[in-house]
Order: structure tokens, then sequence, then C-alpha cells
């Protein structure tokens, strides 16, 4: 029994109806998704009760999610929240952190098909033209996922992960720690729009700017962080009424647009939606990736 | 609401949203047994149960609403209906 069949068995004792899920992405992504998830699971869950605590997770994660959704859909708005009832609701909660919100995000990277056509191409994109390259930062290091990949890909690489929540931060850790990656990465609690960070070659921010009141002021201090020369992989949520998203991005070139005014310039880019919309009108949730320089 | 009006509207609504026949719908109804009830129908039933009898479901009962029997049993205790088994 492989740490896929066991989540989805979990699934299908907890929440049946999001066991289709498994399902379906296997089918969608076959045995490249097969294989990375198997080895994210084994890796960061690897005993039984990790492995229940994290399906369980999900599914509240997804759930919540789901009904938050709903609500969007009809008043096309997200519930106004600032920045710093956000990050007291869900960042520095640590218990909410642990047990649903990080697990939860992790699996949807690969249960969700948007959010797994977006690591698709992170891999191809970015991390394909990385060849070289001999450190890198992500500045909302969350699960800390794409970092993971990076230290994964290029053995030789070096790198840090900012954030603000202690439990990211320890989630992170965690993660590359399970790959053996921890003597090359470094985690930092710290904003980097109130306390700049030293400018990289290579930089890493992904779902970041939907969290945020006042994304060009943060773009402003990415692009500051960005080497001359250097790329950055940058994308944000679209139409995604998650519990912690507080400005709304309604299509790609609202983000175009701010990361042009930050002076960033566009080298590729790629728009994947959650699934097909239930009426024309309907918002669907999206992400869009920006590889920009 | 007696418990036997309680049964008969969640059978209508489990009906209407998974596309069965109000007969089809008896104690094995469930994500198992039903294709149709994915995850978007699951929320879909929720909603429509939260409507229907004027109550809001927490985290913990909307994941575990996943048959005929077990949203019966949930409305009904939310309803302060007794259980006659």
């Amino acid at each position: 029994v492989t740490r896929v069949d066991e989540l989805r068995a979990r699934l299908q004792g907890r929440a049946p109806f999001f066991a289709s899920a498994v399902d379906r992405a296997e089918a969608s992504f076959g045995e490249e998704w097969s294989a990375g998830f198997e080895e994210t699971l084994t890796r960061l869950f690897p005993d039984d009760d990790q492995l229940a605590a994290a399906a369980e997770g999900y599914a509240r994660f997804a759930m919540d999610l789901m009904r938050r959704q709903s609500r969007f859909e009809r008043e096309r708005v997200y519930p106004a929240k600032s920045y710093a009832e956000a990050a007291a609701e869900v960042y520095l909660d640590a218990d909410f952190m642990a047990a649903q919100y990080l697990p939860g995000l992790l699996i949807a990277h690969y249960l969700w098909a948007h959010h797994y056509r977006h690591l698709v191409f992170f891999e191809r994109a970015f991390l394909g033209a990385m060849a070289g390259a001999t450190t890198f930062a992500e500045v909302g290091v969350g699960t800390g996922l794409y970092s993971r990949l990076t230290l994964q890909a290029r053995p030789a690489i070096t790198g840090r992960g900012y954030d603000i929540s202690p439990a990211s931060k320890a989630f992170a850790d965690a993660h590359v720690a399970a790959f053996g990656a921890e003597d090359r990465f470094e985690t930092i609690l710290q904003d980097i729009v109130a306390d700049p960070i030293p400018p990289a070659p290579w930089l890493i921010c992904v779902e970041v700017l939907e969290h945020l009141e006042d994304p060009p002021a943060f773009l402003a201090a990415l692009r500051a962080a960005l080497l001359p020369g250097g790329h950055a992989f940058i994308t944000a949520a679209l139409n995604a009424a998650n519990v912690d998203h507080i400005y709304l991005y309604e299509g790609p070139d609202q983000v175009a647009a701010q990361l042009h005014q930050a002076g960033f310039e566009t080298r590729e880019s790629f728009l994947a939606n959650a699934y097909a919309p239930a009426a024309p009108d309907t918002p669907v949730p999206a992400v869009a990736a920006f590889v920009v320089s | 609401l007696s418990r036997e009006e309680i049964e008969e509207l969640v059978r209508t609504i489990l009906a209407d949203v998974l596309g069965l026949d109000p007969s089809e719908v008896d104690d094995t109804t469930s994500p198992d047994t039903v294709k149709a009830w994915d995850s978007l129908q699951h929320l879909t039933i929720v909603l429509s149960l939260e409507e229907e009898f004027e109550i809001q479901f927490d985290e913990e009962e909307t994941l575990a609403v996943v048959s005929f029997p077990l949203i019966v049993a949930t409305v009904s205790e939310r309803l302060g209906i007794p259980d006659p088994r």
C-alpha cells in the first residue's frame, strides 16, 4: 500500500466525497504526479497517525474554502478583513496552522489541478533556468514546498525562506529537513516590507500578494530584493475566497500590471483555473504565475 | 417537525441534488453508493439542508453528514427531535 493509497483510504473514511480528488489527479497527471506526491507524503507523514492528521487537515481546509467560495460566488467580494486580522486568525494561530492550514495547503498542491499545474510550470520555466545558480530566496515560504523542490533540483544551491508565521517556519524547516537539505536552507521570521532583505539572484514568491492590503508596496520591496539581472517566480491567487485572502484579483492582468508598475519585466506567464465554471459568469479560483526579471 | 417529516424533507433534498428518484434514497445512500455525491454536491446538500431547516452546521457536522441516516440524525438532533431508536 502506497502513502497515496493510504491518504485516499483516510479521506474515504473521513470525507468520502474528497477521495475522488486523488483518483482524478492520478488519472490526469500520471506517473510523475504519483512519484512526487508519494515522496512528499512518505517523507513528511511517515507514520499512519501523521497521515491521518494530514488527511483530516486537508478535509477541513478544503471544506472551509468551498463554503467561503460559495459565499464569494454570490457576493463577488472577499469579506472585509485587515492584514492584522488575517494574521491573528491564521498565520499566528499555531494550532490552526499546524493541524489544518499547512497540511491542507500542501496536499492541495497535489490534489487541486490548478495548483499542480503551477508546480509543473515552476519546474519547467523557473527551475529549468536555474542551471549554475548558487543561491535563492523565497518570500512567504509557507509549507516550504517550492523551496524544497528548488533544493532538491539543484543539489549545490543554498537558500533562505522568509515568512511572518512561526508555524510556517517550523513546518518549512521540517519539510526541508525531511529531504535532507536543512544544511543548505535557513528560514527567517521577517516582514520584508518593514525590514528589507538582502537581494538575491533568484526569488520565489508564491501566492502571497492576495494576502496583503497593499500588494504594490510589497512588490516594491520584492523588486528591491532581486539582484540586477536576477529572475523571480511570482504568483497570485485569483477569485479564491480562502480564509486569509483579503486583496481580490479578478484576472491575471491586474497582477501583471502591478508587477510592471513595480519594475518587473514579464518573461513568461501561466494561468490555470481550478475547474470549469458552473455558469459563464461564475468566478472560478485560479492562479496566475509569472517568471519576471 | 416530526422525525418522519425530517426524513421526507432530507430524502427530497438528496434526490434533487443527486439526481435520484426519492424512492431510491434509503439508509445506504452515501458517497460510497452514489457516484454523483462528490465534494461539490456535498456542499450543495449541506447548504440546502441549512436553508430548509434554518440551521448552520459546524465544521465537524459539515464533514460528518455523509449518509441519509447520518443527515437525518444530525438535523433531528439540531432541531431537538428525539431519536426513536
